[in-house]
C-alpha cells in the first residue's frame, strides 16, 4: 500500500510538470516563431525565396508539431527533419535548379549583377589618362569638395557629383591659392577644411562613386585615396529596363537581352571572335559577312553574362554527347565494381577481425582493438597522401617489402589494372576499422541461445555462421552496408587524392582514367570544356547519379524489410 | 569577435548537453522536461535574440564614427575601415609583413585571410557576387579569362606605372585589352643542376646526354609530369622545342582557341624529342616529389623546375648546384611557359577605393615590391627591383628563361587544354604512346570540349 | 556468459573439431607442455591473424612516425629509421606563428565534439520515435530520410553558400566562415543515418519495460531519458564516435566554408599550410598529424569503455 501511494503521488506530480512543460513549450514555440518569422522576412527580402519557403515550413512544422496535442512521433522527429529540411533537401533541391541553368564560366551572376558590372565598363580609347594629386576637404555639414592637381591639370577645387550622374556644367569653382606644393596643401578653402589621411580614409566609402568636372570639359574619378586620374572615355553601357536593351556606345548598337546574355545583330563578321561562332551552342547566324544573335562575349570575352534558367538542355545534352557516353559505361561499370568491392573487402576484414576479438578469453584483445582503430584516427586525406607516396613503383614501400619477399615491382600508380587494385586496398585499410566497429556491437546483439540452439541442433562453425550469424548480422548491418555502398559510391576524395583518376585511358575523346568515378569523371569533364566550368551539366549529371542511387537504394531498403520479417520472428 | 560568439555559443551546448546527461540523478520532476524535445528547436536561438543588436549594430557604428583627427591617437587603434586579401600559404607571411606600414599610413586594417591556392580560383567567383569575397586576392595570371568572364575582377588602370612592370607579367594578366591585375612576380622553369656531378652547363641537350652518360648516375633528367601525375606544364618546354604550342598566337590578338596546333607538325617533333629521350632513358617517368628527391639527394644530374624550389636547394640538399637556362634542344632558346602572379581586384568590393590605394599606392612601389621578393623569392615583376638584383644569379637565370618564354595563355578556353595535354604527356613519359599518336589524341579532344 | 556454464551436450562433438565445445578453461593442474600446445592450438592462429591485421593498420602509420622525426622533408625517399632523429618537425610545427596548429587542433575537436554531441541527441529523439511511437508513414518517411542522406552533402557547397549568407544576414555567429554554421551543416548530414542506425538498437530493446513504465504513468519524456536511453548507452558511444571521427576529419565541406588561419581546422590547415602544392613539408605535416591523431584515440579509448561495459553486461538482452 505504501507503493501505492507512491504511485499516486509520482502521477499528481507528472500531471504538474506536464502543466508546465506545457507552458515551457508553448513559450519555447514561441520565441522560435518570433525569430523563425525575422529570418524569413529576412529570407524573403533578399529575394531568396526558395530558403524563405524552407523557414516558412520549419516554423509550421514546429507549430503544428508542438502545439497541437496529437503529435507524439513529430515532437521527438522534428528537430532531425527541421536541419534535414535545410541541409539535405535543400541542397538536392538547389543542385536540381542548378542543372536547368547556364549556369558555367561566364554566366555565374544573376541578372542584375551583370547588367551592374557592365554599366561600370567606360568606352577604350586606347589612353590611359593623366592621374595626378587628390585632396579632400569637408565642411560641417558633411559636404566634400575635392582638390585636384596635376600636370595638365591645374589645380581646381569644385563639388564632386555621384558617377551615375551626367557629366554636368562645372561647378562654381572654389577659391584655391595661386601655387601651393601638394604636399602642403591650403588648411582651408571656403569653409571647407583640410582631412587629414585618416580623415579621408573614414569617407572613403562616398569617394569611390564620386567625379568631378574640371573647367575646361575633362572629369576626373577618384582613383586612390590620394589621386585622381583623368577620364577618357564616357560609359560604355547604358541599360534600358523599358526595353530590357544595352547600348553600347562602343560599337553603337543596341543589344537585346536574350537568354544569359545580351545579343547584337548586325555585327560585321570580322568583329566575331570565331572560337563563339564554331561553338556547339552558337547562336551566331551569319550571311554575307554580316552576323546576327551574336553574344557579348563574342564581341569582347571580358564582357560578362548571367544565369539563366534554359529547361532541360543539359539533359539532353548529357543524353546527346557522344563525348560523355562513350566512357560512361566504362566508368559506370567501374564505379558499381569500386563500390562492391570496397564494401565486400572492408565488411570481411572488419567482421572477420570482430569475429577473432569476440573470443573472451583471446588476450590482448584491447590491445589489438586499439591498433585496429588507429587507420580510422589519422585524418583520411592525410593518410592517403601517404599512401601515394608508399605506392610509388620504383620508390614506393610496398615495392620495397614485395621485393624482399623476392616479388617483382608492381605499377601500382601507373598501371590500369594495379592502380584499381592500390584504390581498393587503400581504401580497405581506410574502411576496415568502421566496419569492425560496426560488426563488434552488432554480433554481440545476436542472442546466444539462438547459437546455442543450432550447436545442439548439431550445426558445425562454418553452417552456424552462414546461417544463424550472418542472416542476423546482415538484419542489423544491412543499412549501413548500403549507406557505405552509397557513400563509397561517390568517394570522389580517396580518387581525388590517390589516383586522381588515373591512369589516363587512351582512345576516348574526353579526359578518363581507369579509376575515375562517376563524380571525378563528370567533374573533370563540366570543368574541361568549352568555356570553362559547367556547373550546370555537372549537376544535371549529379541528379542523374543522385536518382539512379536513390532508386537503388529504396529498393535495397524493401529487399532488408522482407528480410527483416523473415528473420525477425 | 565573431569566432568568440561562436566558442562561447558552442561551449554553452556542451554545458547543457552535459548538465541534461548528468540531470538523471537531479530532481525528478524538473529534470522531466526541462529538456523536451522542443527546448533543442529554440536553444539556437536564445541567444540569438541577445546578440542580435550588437551584431547587427557593429558595422554601421564603424562607419558613422566621426573622422578621426591627426591629433587623435586612440584612433589608429581603432580601425576606421578594413580590406580582407585572401593569399595562400607562401604569400600570407609577406603580405602580413608589409601591410602595417598601409595601416600606419591609412589608418586601413589588413586582414590577410589563408585561403589554399586553387581554393581561391573557385571560390572567388562564388563568394564575390554573394558579397562575401575579399577585396584583394593573389592569383595566377591564367585565371585572367575566367574571373574576367565570370564578372568578378575589375579592370585596372595603371597609367604611367605600366612602365615599371615586366612586360610578359602585363600580357599576362591583360584579357581582351584591359589588365585585371597588378603584377608582382614571375616564374617559369629552369634546369637545376648538380654540380657535383656536372661542374660544366651544357648548352644544348646532346652536350646534357654527353655529360650524363660520362657520370654514370641512375637518373639523368628529373622532370615532374611521369609516372602517376599528368603535368603539362613542366613538360611544355618539349612541346613547344620545335616551334610547336597549343593554340596559334598572334603578336595583336593573343590566342586564338579556334585554332588547335597541338597536333601540328612543329609540336609533334618536339614532343619526339622528349619520346627519345624516355627512350633512351635520359628522362625518368618521375612525379613531382620523386623528381625533387632524387635531385636532393644526389640520385638525379638534372631537375627541371621552378624558382619556388629555390628555398629547399638551400635548405635541404646535401649536394652542390647550379641553375641555367635549359638546354637547347633546337635552334632557338626553349620556351617554358612563363606564368605571373598578381594581385587582383574584386569587382564587388565594396572598400574599392581603399583596394586600389592600397595595390596602386602602395603594392606598385619600389619599397614593397623589394618586401615582397625578400619574403617570397619569386623573380620580381617590378623593374627596378629586378635591376637591383642584376648580381643575384638565380634571379638573373629564371629571369633569362622568363625571357625566353611565352606567357600560359589566360584565356577560358585553356581548362579544356590541361586535362587532355597532361594525360597524354604522361602516356609519351611512361613509354605507353608514340608523340605522333599523343599529340593527336590531345588536339582532338581539344576541339571537341572548345568547338562542340 | 562464461566458460563454466558450458556443460556440453556432447552428441557430435568431434564432428567439426568444435573448438568452443571444449572446455575452455583448463584445469589448473595441466602440465605447462600441454598447455602450451593447447594454446598454439587454439589460438596460435588467432593471435597470427591479429598480428597481421596490425601490421596492415599499422604499415602507413610507421611511416608517417618515421617522417615526423626525419630530419629530411621528404616521404619516399626516407628510411624507416632516421638516420638524423630530431624533434625539429614537432618544434616547428607548434612554433610557427603563420600557422596556429594548435588553435586548428582545437577547432576541430570542439567542432567535432559539439557537432558529435548534438547529432547523438538528435539520432536518439528520431530513433526513438521511429522506434517506439507508431505513426502513420513511419516507413516511408525513414525510407525517404535514408535515401536523401544518399545525397553526397559536399555537392551541395554553392547551396550552403547561400543558406550561410543568408542566415549571416539575419544572425551573424550563424553566416559564412562560422563554426556554428559547420556544425549545423554536419548536424544535417548525419541526422537521418544516425537515427537509423540507434533505431535498430533500440528495436532490439524490448517493449515490456516502457509497456510497464507507461502503466505506472511515466511520460514517454521519462521513458525515453530514464529507460531507453541508459539501455542504448552503448549505441550512442558508437554514434558519438562515428561522428566525431568523421567530423574530425572532415575536409572538403570544413574547406570551402571556413577562410582564415584563425579559423580552420586541422585537416583544412594541414592541406592549406603543409600539403599545398609543390612546397609540401612532409615532416611538420607528419608531426602535425600524428599528434592531431591523439584526440581521436582518445575519444575511442573514452567510448570504448563505454561500448564494451554496455555490450557486455548483457543489459540488452532479454
Amino acid at each position: 500500500m505504501d507503493s501505492a501511494r507512491n504511485t499516486r503521488l509520482l502521477r499528481r506530480r507528472l500531471q504538474r510538470s506536464t502543466g508546465r512543460a506545457l507552458v515551457v513549450r508553448t513559450a519555447a514555440v514561441a520565441l522560435f516563431d518570433a525569430m523563425g518569422v525575422y529570418a524569413l522576412v529576412s529570407f524573403a527580402g533578399n529575394g531568396t525565396l526558395s530558403v524563405a519557403a524552407l523557414m516558412a515550413f520549419a516554423l509550421a512544422l514546429v507549430n503544428w508539431a508542438y502545439l497541437s496535442p496529437r503529435t507524439q512521433g513529430a515532437r521527438w522527429l522534428t528537430p532531425g527533419l527541421v536541419l534535414m529540411a535545410f541541409f539535405v533537401v535543400y541542397p538536392v533541391l538547389y543542385t536540381s535548379y542548378v542543372s536547368l541553368t547556364n549556369w558555367q564560366t561566364g554566366n555565374i551572376l544573376t541578372k542584375d549583377q551583370a547588367i551592374e558590372q557592365l554599366e561600370q565598363r567606360r568606352v577604350r580609347t586606347g589612353e590611359s589618362g593623366e592621374s595626378g594629386d587628390l585632396i579632400v576637404y569637408r565642411n560641417g555639414a558633411d559636404d566634400l569638395v575635392l582638390l585636384v592637381v596635376g600636370e595638365t591639370v591645374e589645380a581646381f577645387a569644385g563639388v564632386p557629383r555621384s558617377s551615375d550622374d551626367e557629366p554636368g556644367a562645372a561647378t562654381a569653382a572654389f577659391a584655391v591659392p595661386a601655387d601651393f606644393e601638394p604636399e602642403a596643401p591650403p588648411e582651408e578653402i571656403e569653409g571647407y577644411e583640410l582631412l587629414s589621411g585618416l580623415g579621408v580614409t573614414a569617407v572613403a566609402g562616398r569617394l569611390q562613386d564620386l567625379e568631378l568636372d574640371l573647367p575646361d570639359g575633362r572629369s576626373v574619378v577618384v582613383e586612390t585615396l590620394t589621386s585622381f586620374r583623368v577620364t577618357t572615355g564616357g560609359k560604355r553601357f547604358a541599360y534600358d529596363p523599358a526595353t530590357d536593351t544595352m547600348f553600347d556606345a562602343q560599337q553603337g548598337r543596341r543589344c537585346a537581352a536574350g537568354t544569359g546574355t545580351f545579343y547584337c545583330d548586325d555585327v560585321p563578321e570580322t568583329d566575331v571572335a570565331r572560337i563563339a561562332i564554331i561553338a556547339k551552342d552558337s547562336t551566331i547566324r551569319c550571311s554575307g559577312g554580316i552576323c546576327d544573335r551574336v553574344p557579348l562575349f563574342a564581341l569582347d570575352p571580358s564582357l560578362t553574362g548571367w544565369r539563366d534558367l534554359i529547361g532541360f538542355d543539359n539533359y539532353i545534352d548529357l543524353a546527346q554527347e557522344e563525348r560523355i557516353r562513350s566512357p560512361f559505361l566504362r566508368v559506370l561499370i567501374w564505379n558499381i565494381a569500386f563500390a562492391v568491392g570496397s564494401v565486400l573487402l572492408t565488411f570481411a576484414v572488419g567482421l572477420g577481425l570482430a569475429m577473432l576479438m569476440q573470443r573472451e578469453e583471446m588476450r590482448f584483445r584491447g590491445f589489438y582493438r586499439s591498433i585496429f582503430i588507429i587507420p580510422y584516427a589519422v585524418p583520411g586525406f592525410l593518410s592517403i597522401l601517404v599512401w601515394r607516396g608508399l605506392l610509388s613503383t620504383e620508390f614506393g614501400k610496398v615495392n620495397e617489402l614485395l621485393n624482399a619477399f623476392g616479388l617483382p615491382d608492381v605499377a601500382w600508380l601507373s598501371g590500369n589494372y594495379q592502380a584499381m587494385a592500390a584504390v581498393l586496398l587503400v581504401n580497405t585499410w581506410l574502411g576496415f576499422p568502421y566496419m569492425f566497429l560496426i560488426s563488434s556491437g552488432a554480433l554481440t546483439s545476436i542472442p546466444t541461445e539462438l547459437i546455442e540452439a543450432a550447436r545442439v541442433d548439431g550445426a558445425g562453425p562454418f553452417r552456424r555462421f552462414r546461417e544463424v550469424v550472418l542472416p542476423l548480422l546482415l538484419v542489423s548491418t544491412a543499412p549501413l552496408l548500403i549507406g557505405a555502398f552509397a557513400f563509397n559510391f561517390n568517394n570522389f576524395l580517396l580518387i581525388f587524392l590517390l589516383t586522381g583518376g588515373g591512369p589516363p585511358l587512351a582512345g576516348y575523346d574526353v579526359p578518363v582514367g581507369s579509376t575515375d568515378l562517376l563524380i571525378s569523371f563528370t567533374f573533370g569533364l563540366a570543368q574541361s570544356s568549352g568555356r570553362g566550368q559547367q556547373f550546370g551539366l555537372a549537376s544535371a549529371i549529379i541528379v542523374v547519379i543522385f536518382l539512379v542511387l536513390a532508386i537503388t537504394s529504396a529498393l535495397s531498403f524493401r529487399l532488408t524489410k522482407k528480410l527483416e520479417e523473415i528473420y525477425d520472428r | 569577435m565573431r569566432r568568440r560568439t561562436g566558442i562561447w555559443f558552442a561551449t554553452l551546448i556542451v554545458l547543457a548537453l552535459v548538465a541534461a546527461a548528468c540531470g538523471d540523478d537531479a530532481d525528478n520532476e524538473d529534470a522531466t522536461d526541462a529538456a523536451t524535445a522542443d527546448t533543442q528547436a529554440d536553444s539556437g536561438d536564445t541567444p540569438a535574440e541577445q546578440d542580435e543588436a550588437p551584431a547587427e549594430d557593429d558595422p554601421p557604428a564603424a562607419e558613422e564614427e566621426p573622422p578621426a583627427e591627426e591629433d587623435d591617437p586612440p584612433a589608429a587603434e581603432e580601425p576606421i575601415a578594413s580590406i580582407t586579401i585572401w593569399a595562400d600559404d607562401s604569400r600570407v607571411g609577406p603580405l602580413e609583413a608589409i601591410a602595417p606600414a598601409f595601416t600606419e599610413e591609412t589608418g586601413v586594417e589588413v586582414n590577410v585571410e589563408l585561403v589554399d591556392f586553387g581554393g581561391i580560383r573557385d571560390q572567388v567567383s562564388q563568394a564575390a557576387p554573394a558579397g562575401e569575397g575579399p577585396d584583394i586576392f593573389v592569383g595566377a595570371h591564367d585565371w585572367t579569362g575566367e574571373l574576367a568572364a565570370n564578372g568578378v575582377v575589375a579592370p585596372i588602370n595603371l597609367g604611367d606605372k605600366a612602365d615599371h612592370f615586366v612586360q610578359v607579367a602585363l600580357d599576362g594578366f591583360n584579357f581582351a585589352g584591359e589588365v585585371f591585375a597588378v603584377p608582382y612576380a614571375t616564374e617559369a622553369v629552369a634546369m637545376y643542376r648538380n654540380s657535383d656531378l656536372v661542374p660544366e652547363t651544357p648548352a644544348t641537350w646532346d652536350d646534357l646526354r654527353a655529360a650524363c652518360d660520362a657520370v654514370e648516375v641512375a637518373n639523368c633528367v628529373t622532370v615532374p609530369g611521369g609516372e602517376d601525375a599528368a603535368d603539362a606544364y613542366h613538360n611544355y618546354p618539349f612541346v613547344s622545342a620545335r616551334g610547336g604550342g597549343i593554340f596559334a598566337f598572334d603578336a595583336s590578338s593573343g590566342f586564338d582557341a579556334s585554332q588547335v596546333v597541338l597536333d601540328s607538325d612543329d609540336t609533334i617533333a618536339g614532343v619526339e624529342i622528349l619520346e627519345a629521350q624516355v627512350a633512351d632513358g635520359y628522362v625518368s617517368s618521375t612525379n613531382y616529389g620523386n623528381a625533387k628527391d632524387l635531385f636532393l639527394t644526389g640520385q638525379a644530374a638534372f631537375f627541371i623546375t621552378g624558382p619556388w624550389e629555390l628555398g629547399s636547394m638551400r635548405d635541404q640538399s646535401d649536394i652542390n648546384w647550379a641553375v641555367s637556362v635549359i638546354a637547347q634542344m633546337g635552334d632557338a632558346p626553349v620556351q617554358p611557359f612563363v606564368g605571373a602572379q598578381g594581385f587582383f581586384l574584386n569587382a564587388f568590393s565594396e572598400n574599392s577605393l581603399i583596394a586600389q590605394s592600397f595595390l596602386l599606392d602602395f603594392i606598385a612601389t619600389d619599397e614593397t615590391m623589394q618586401a615582397l621578393f625578400d619574403a617570397d623569392g619569386r623573380p620580381p615583376a617590378w623593374l627596378p627591383v629586378v635591376e637591383a638584383l642584376s648580381s643575384n644569379p638565380d634571379v638573373q637565370v629564371f629571369g633569362a628563361s622568363i625571357a625566353n618564354g611565352i606567357p600560359m595563355p589566360n584565356i577560358p578556353e585553356m581548362g579544356a587544354v590541361w586535362g587532355p595535354l597532361g594525360d597524354n604527356l604522361l602516356q609519351v613519359r611512361n613509354g605507353e604512346s608514340t608523340a605522333a599518336d599523343a599529340m593527336t589524341a590531345a588536339a582532338e579532344a581539344v576541339r571537341a570540349a572548345v568547338g562542340g | 556468459m562464461t566458460a563454466e556454464h558450458q556443460s556440453p551436450p556432447v552428441h557430435d562433438a568431434g564432428l567439426l573439431r568444435d573448438a568452443p565445445l571444449a572446455p575452455r578453461r583448463l584445469p589448473r593442474d595441466t602440465p605447462p607442455l600441454q598447455r602450451l600446445t593447447l594454446w598454439l592450438r587454439r589460438s596460435a592462429w588467432r593471435h597470427t591473424l591479429a598480428l597481421l591485421a596490425c601490421f596492415f593498420s599499422l604499415f602507413p602509420i610507421v611511416w608517417i612516425v618515421s617522417a615526423s622525426f626525419n630530419s629530411v622533408d621528404n616521404l619516399t625517399a626516407s628510411r624507416l629509421i632516421p638516420s638524423d632523429l630530431t624533434l625539429d618537425n614537432f618544434v616547428e610545427a607548434f612554433t610557427d606563428d603563420v600557422s596556429p596548429v594548435g588553435r586548428w587542433m582545437w577547432n576541430s575537436f570542439y567542432l567535432a565534439v559539439t557537432s558529435a554531441a548534438l547529432n547523438v541527441v538528435v539520432a536518439a529523439w528520431g530513433a526513438y520515435a521511429f522506434s517506439r511511437i507508431k505513426f502513420r508513414g513511419r516507413r516511408t518517411l525513414l525510407t525517404s530520410l535514408l535515401v536523401m542522406q544518399i545525397f553526397p552533402q559536399f555537392l551541395g557547397f554553392v547551396a550552403f553558400f547561400v543558406l550561410a549568407q543568408e542566415f549571416g544576414d539575419v544572425w551573424a555567429p550563424i553566416g559564412l566562415n562560422t563554426h556554428l554554421f559547420l556544425i549545423v551543416v554536419y548536424l544535417g548530414g548525419a541526422a537521418g543515418f544516425n537515427a537509423f542506425l540507434l533505431k535498430g538498437f533500440l528495436d532490439s530493446i524490448p517493449t515490456s519495460l516502457d509497456e510497464a513504465a507507461k502503466i505506472d504513468g511515466a511520460s514517454s519524456w521519462i521513458i525515453f531519458s530514464r529507460i531507453i536511453m541508459p539501455l542504448a548507452r552503448p549505441m550512442l558511444a558508437v554514434i558519438f564516435m562515428i561522428s566525431f571521427v568523421a567530423i574530425f576529419g572532415e575536409f572538403i565541406l570544413a574547406s570551402f566554408l571556413l577562410k582564415g588561419e584563425e579559423q580552420l581546422t586541422l585537416p583544412v590547415g594541414l592541406q592549406v599550410f603543409l600539403a599545398d602544392g609543390y612546397n609540401a613539408k612532409w615532416g611538420v605535416l607528419a608531426a602535425t598529424a600524428l599528434v592531431g591523431s591523439a584526440p581521436v584515440v582518445a575519444v575511442f579509448l573514452f567510448a570504448q569503455k563505454h561500448i564494451i561495459a554496455g555490450l557486455t553486461g548483457g543489459a540488452v538482452k532479454g
